[in-house]
């Protein structure tokens, strides 16, 4: 796909050429097909897209810099209204646009739809986060906010048919319940280590089986893969904290679970020929077991750096074998 | 590039355009399995999340195999350099193995053993020079930077990676910079550099993937020539720091400067004239790039207005122009200007997981504090997209 969409393609065109004459294509078909293929007719849609997405970045970055340097000078009520104004413009300009709601997939509108519903449901979540900062509203129960952006999230998600703010929604629900969604940190948030293990694992049960459920139910069954990532990873992420963070003797007990949850959800990936779970699956069971190399082999680290490379040699003929008997591309 | 390889390209690029095609609707199935009867697939092509895992686990097994055998022989630095020398021959050997076999070409693990032999045979030869041959660091960089160059030239020809063309290019113009006059050099390569490749984008006797190579060729250029009339390039002497010597202290004179304001004013809008006239998305794309590198060059030399105020209008306008841009071209006769169009065009627009990834990081609000015990809590501080954590 994105070979084709780099331009002029001689191949492509000559083929076009070859198949009208041979009648596989109409006269009609082979118009559009060989004048994008001849480079005659290109589009800009993912300049569109990619500015669009820059801009709603710049924007957003721009007014948290606006809030943070300024705030104290202009006073927390006319920055409250601004923004809120702004979100409600951005929020306003989706809703005329968004198509009538249903619980299957909904095109896209407008090829702003997506961006414009992001800015405006950022700018109100900053809005909401800086009012609770400044007027205390909930006090020391101010990460409850955290639940409300992620009620506030999900009704959009839903409303607006949107996988990116479905995916914000579960990130904030991790976020009240201390889990940082972070790739730079190695760790799974600040606190007691084994109350966010269970916590990670609760929410990323919770995830998955609403995404069993959205897809069984036919509610949004296109969410079925955000919730179940998302899950997978949360579960994966405690599992491997386990493993690898737990000092005493219980890395072991952590590891077979990790072992057990990698084999289950690695077959029923199998079974619904479902690729990104599978490729996860692999990966977090590969991670987990380095521990068990590195521990069983001991000091001799050129042995054990031997048996890790053999391990991944394993998981390469897992995936090739499977991904063969799975039967897709 | 041997004969079957580029045939079998050849299909490939026809059987990835008609799936295109199909999932934009613009022919139905019955229309695509003839496609796929008169274009059978010649090599295995999985998806690129399979491609890519497969690479990684290549990867990793060959770093791994390569840690154990330098800790396992616990030789000197020779030792090593020798080990290097022979892994990378191997994994050069297996790429050859695997890109003659039509199931193993295009699954990921050719690709992970060339990048990995090339790399390990410019390291091996860069230890060879400083530790064995004693060579200076200085002459040590240049024939190492040569030897990148002729290295990564002859896999993008064989392999037909356009990264590969891209890393030689790279190498090309350090080579350059590390001779006199290594500005002028980047602004004359780089500009002949895309004139002679652009030449060949469609020339339909070479092979797909060189073709690719060619855009990576074309971009590099533009990209090389631009970094050297960059004036905050000029004025922070980044061409000639890749020299190796020290550097003069004597700056930049008025005259160059000028010339610097210029061409970082002009080189963006000509890239991008250029990429409009001939419909090429990667140059109009190149020239974003560096339309963008200028203005932030701009902001850097003048201050017009607060961080926050910039940001933000430079988003807005963004948002604007890219609204504008849509409306402008649906309004025109079915929806076409020019030819151009906002249209997708057998572009699939659904995010995929993987997509969604960036945004969620980008703006995911960051976690809640532990509750340490006897901690009355005061609230919490505001976040931005994000609602969580401070500014």
């Amino acid at each position: 796909m994105s070979r084709m969409l780099q331009g002029v393609n001689p191949d492509v065109a000559a083929a076009v050429e070859r198949l009208r004459g041979e009648g596989v294509l109409t006269d009609t078909q082979s118009g559009l097909l060989g004048r994008v293929a001849r480079r005659e007719f290109v589009s800009v849609r993912p300049e569109i897209r990619a500015a669009l997405y820059v801009g709603v970045l710049l924007v957003t970055s721009g007014v948290a810099l606006f809030l943070k340097e300024n705030h104290e000078r202009i006073g927390p009520a006319a920055i409250g209204i601004a923004i809120a104004l702004a979100a409600a413009t951005c929020l306003g300009w989706a809703s005329r646009r968004a198509a009538p709601f249903t619980w299957e997939e909904a095109a896209s509108a407008h090829p702003a739809f997506d961006y414009v519903l992001l800015l405006g449901a950022l700018l109100a979540v900053a809005d909401l986060a800086y009012l609770e900062a400044q007027l205390k509203l909930l006090g020391p129960n101010w990460p409850w906010h955290l639940l409300a952006v992620a009620v506030f999230y999900l009704f959009l998600a839903y409303l607006f048919d949107s996988k990116m703010l479905l995916s914000l929604a579960l990130a904030a629900f991790a976020a009240w319940r201390g889990i940082a969604v972070s790739l730079t940190g190695a760790a799974l948030g600040a606190g007691d280590p084994a109350r966010l293990r269970i916590e990670a694992l609760a929410c990323g049960a919770l995830f998955v089986a609403l995404g069993v459920a959205a897809a069984r139910r036919q509610r949004k069954a296109h969410f079925e893969d955000v919730y179940v990532n998302a899950g997978l990873l949360l579960v994966f992420g405690g599992l491997l904290s386990g493993v690898f963070g737990d000092e005493g003797v219980r890395w072991g007990a952590w590891l077979l679970a990790l072992l057990l949850a990698a084999a289950a959800v690695g077959r029923a990936a199998f079974r619904a020929k479902r690729t990104l779970p599978f490729a996860l699956t692999v990966v977090a069971a590969w991670l987990g077991l380095q521990r068990l190399v590195f521990e069983a082999v001991g000091a001799a680290r050129g042995g054990a750096l031997l048996l890790s490379a053999i391990t991944a040699g394993a998981a390469l003929i897992l995936i090739v074998s499977s991904r063969r008997k799975m039967g897709i591309q | 590039m041997k004969g079957e390889w580029i045939a079998a390209e050849r299909v490939e690029e026809v059987r990835a355009a008609a799936e295109g095609w199909r999932s934009a609707g613009a022919i139905d199935s019955g229309t695509f399995e003839e496609i796929s009867r008169w274009y059978p697939e010649p090599r295995v092509l999985p998806s690129p999340l399979w491609r890519a895992l497969v690479f990684v686990f290549v990867s990793l097994a060959l770093l791994l195999l390569l840690g154990a055998f330098a800790l396992g022989t616990r030789g000197g630095t020779g030792a090593f350099t020798v080990l290097l020398l022979v892994f990378g021959a191997a994994s050069l050997i297996a790429t050859e193995a695997q890109e003659n076999a039509p199931r193993l070409a295009l699954r990921g693990g050719a690709g992970a053993t060339s990048f990995w032999g090339i790399v390990f045979l410019l390291v091996g030869v860069f230890l060879l020079l400083e530790e064995t041959l004693k060579v200076r660091e200085e002459r040590g960089v240049t024939i190492l930077a040569l030897a990148s160059l002729v290295v990564w030239a002859l896999a993008a020809r064989r392999w037909g990676s356009p990264a590969y063309a891209f890393l030689a290019a790279i190498a090309f113009f350090v080579v350059l910079a590390r001779a006199p006059s290594g500005r002028l050099l980047w602004i004359v390569c780089g500009a002949a550099m895309t004139l002679v490749f652009e030449r060949v984008l469609d020339h339909p006797s070479w092979a797909p993937s060189h073709r690719r190579c060619a855009e990576a060729l074309v971009a590099s250029g533009l990209l090389g020539a631009y970094a050297a009339v960059n004036l905050y390039g000029l004025d922070h002497r980044l061409v000639e720091s890749l020299r190796g010597v020290k550097l003069a202290a004597l700056g930049p004179g008025s005259f160059e400067r000028i010339w610097a304001m210029a061409g970082t004013a002009l080189v963006p809008v000509a890239v991008v004239w250029r990429g409009v006239r001939a419909r090429r998305m990667f140059v109009i794309d190149t020239g974003l790039v560096v339309a963008a590198l200028s203005l932030i060059t701009l902001r850097h030399y003048v201050h017009l207005a607060a961080t926050w105020f910039v940001l933000t209008l430079a988003g807005g306008l963004l948002v604007l122009l890219a609204l504008f841009l849509n409306r402008w071209l649906a309004k025109g006769t079915e929806s076409e200007r020019h030819g151009f169009t906002a249209k997708p065009l057998f572009a699939d627009e659904r995010l995929g997981a993987l997509e969604l990834a960036p945004v969620v990081v980008a703006h995911a609000p960051g976690p809640r504090p532990p509750v340490e015990p006897g901690f009355q809590g005061g609230g919490g501080s505001f976040g931005g997209g994000g609602a969580g954590g401070s500014f």
